[in-house]
């Protein structure tokens, strides 16, 4: 099963994948994604959208694949079967329509859309059948399950396999979508934003914050990756944040600078406020600035956010090695020194990269 | 009523329960509020219809942005007409993509309107497709997310279509209930719950398509 996210893709052992999201999360663009690299005949039980919806959402993607609809809706509203008729009510029918649907596509993807609602409306009926659904859809080829969790149902959901759930922030509306990869038998791994558009579903960082002191190299590291970006310069340092935006290991990152001057100090606290790290630059070559590199550094700190140090303009003679530079600056070991001439794009991208790496590493669950 | 509250609007069919909701959501939009009303059993141009019949002003308000469309019954037979105060949803059944459609209006209102009008119609359609608890279930985390950005809600549900067990239930989910009535021939209204120390009595009103009028005593004006 591949999404075609490179960030998730890379998670998943290969096992059936269960798509499990808190209500008000679309599972759609998963689902279309994973359909849109299928050239093989694709099986798809439908409980709570008819399926011609599902035909025109694919069709608009861009998928031209057969479909084996197993329809639950129409049934559901007194309405024509459009495709093999399944029975809301009773989920043993799903099994008996998986083994037919099987014999007639083996090497199909199975998408058991709407399972999450069937736990809702049947929930004792769904608790029994589970295991048998799981035994049948495990037969397919490339079986994926989506599960909007209404309730708590008494299953045991792990059993499907790899489990990608999709959550959001609660703020005053569901807001910034992430998902965490549990591979089956594995540790849940730290969580990753997305975002889904016209240009399709992919890993994204909303706000990754490039500081450190004037002069270390903040604007260049931005337009260095992005190509272009914008932002206010005065007597060539910037006084007002500059942006960009790149695409690194198949994430969009959005970056934002910030001023390096001591009177923008007040505003760091603000400006670091929901980035989701910190790329802190650092002008290796300048030992009169370390002190103040260290002052900031504690603001950033403060604010607990990821941290990356980027030694930035190691091309010069005389630069300070990162391990000199992590002593000078009091750094743990936690905190990665990455060595970078951030006028070059390739180096700039490997800082990012490590950046990158500390926010996607794997963390127990 | 404060901000932010629940409402139950309980009665039988015809007794002009969708008249007395779409007051509320007309007076919401009278005093430049946003308001968003959830379609399950009609479509939105019936429904703009109904609101421009009742009031005047309603074009100034669609001029003005305020009103916005859950539509989750157009498609379903077969309207595919689009409109910028409307996100349509294929299915009544599909209640994920009811609070997908909910939370992306909400983006919109949130950016001008600190608080809201919410109007549900009905609560007796999601059971009729599904089961009470699964309704309640959903619209548990419905109102609650839709108080979070700042809603007043009203959910529309049918006397006669639930025992009393689901109706007990459903009150659950509300701060309180307008419930209509017809007694010896006459409408009438009353009111539990909302912070008043007791129901204020049954009141006679009057409601025909366009009008909900109360026509009996406030007694005391203990409704406000």
């Amino acid at each position: 099963m591949q999404f075609g996210v490179p960030v998730l893709d890379d998670r998943l052992t290969g096992a059936p994948v269960l798509l499990r999201s808190i209500p008000g999360v679309d599972t759609a663009p998963f689902i279309d994604q994973a359909i849109a690299r299928q050239s093989q005949t694709v099986v798809y039980l439908t409980l709570e959208r008819p399926p011609q919806r599902i035909r025109d959402r694919l069709a608009r993607a861009g998928c031209t694949v057969e479909i084996d609809f197993l329809d639950g809706h129409h049934p559901h509203m007194g309405l024509p079967a459009d495709g093999r008729a399944i029975d809301l009510r009773n989920p043993m029918s799903i099994v008996q329509a998986l083994d037919e649907a099987h014999r007639r596509h083996p090497e199909a993807l199975l998408v058991l859309d709407g399972m999450g609602h069937l736990a809702m409306l049947e929930p004792t009926r769904f608790a029994a059948a589970w295991p048998r659904i799981v035994a049948s859809a495990h037969r397919f080829n490339a079986p994926l399950a989506v599960f909007t969790e209404w309730d708590h149902p008494e299953v045991n959901l792990h059993m499907f396999g790899d489990e990608v759930r999709l959550l959001g922030v609660q703020e005053r509306i569901l807001t910034h979508e992430y998902f965490r990869v549990k591979p089956k038998d594995g540790h849940q791994e730290a969580p990753v934003m997305y975002l889904h558009d016209a240009q399709g579903l992919r890993a994204y960082i909303p706000k990754l914050v490039v500081t450190g002191p004037s002069d270390a190299g903040k604007s260049t590291f931005i337009r260095s990756l992005s190509g272009t970006a914008a932002g206010t310069e005065r007597n060539g340092t910037t006084v007002a944040g500059e942006r960009g935006q790149c695409m690194v290991r198949g994430v969009e990152v959005e970056l934002f600078g910030t001023p390096g001057q001591r009177r923008f100090d007040k505003l760091l606290p603000r400006l670091i406020g929901q980035a989701v790290g910190v790329v802190f630059m650092v002008d290796a070559s300048d030992r009169d600035d370390f002190q103040r590199a260290a002052q900031m550094l504690q603001m950033v700190r403060e604010t607990g956010r990821h941290i990356v140090v980027v030694a930035n303009k190691m091309d010069r003679d005389g630069s300070c090695e990162p391990e000199r530079l992590a002593a000078a600056l009091d750094l743990t070991d936690e905190t990665p020194v990455v060595p970078c001439t951030s006028t070059d794009p390739a180096q700039a991208r490997h800082a990012l990269e490590a950046m990158l790496d500390d926010l996607l590493q794997a963390v127990p669950a | 009523m404060r901000s932010g509250n629940r409402v139950l609007l309980y009665g039988p069919s015809f007794q002009g329960k969708e008249t007395l909701a779409r007051t509320i959501f007309l007076a919401a939009l009278s005093r430049g509020e946003a308001a968003v009303m959830i379609l399950l059993n009609r479509g939105v141009d019936e429904v703009r219809a109904d609101l421009s019949a009742a009031d005047a002003k309603y074009a100034d308000y669609e001029k003005k942005g305020l009103p916005h469309f859950v539509d989750a019954y157009s498609r379903s037979i077969g309207i595919e007409d689009e409109r910028k105060d409307t996100v349509y949803v294929d299915s009544a059944t599909d209640l994920n993509a009811v609070s997908l459609a909910l939370n992306q209006i909400h983006a919109q209102v949130i950016k001008n309107h600190d608080n809201h009008v919410l109007v549900l119609d009905s609560v007796s359609t999601i059971v009729l497709f599904g089961n009470s608890q699964a309704t309640f279930r959903f619209l548990q985390i419905l109102v609650g997310r839709a108080r979070q950005a700042g809603a007043t809600t009203f959910l529309l549900l049918d006397h006669g279509m639930h025992s009393d067990a689901e109706v007990q239930m459903f009150k659950h989910l509300a701060d309180g209930v307008v419930m209509l009535r017809t007694e010896g021939g006459k409408s009438q209204i009353n009111i539990e719950g909302l912070g008043l120390p007791e129901p204020p009595g049954w009141i006679d009103y009057k409601a025909s398509d366009t009008k909900f009028e109360i026509t009996g005593s406030l007694a005391a004006g203990r409704i406000r």
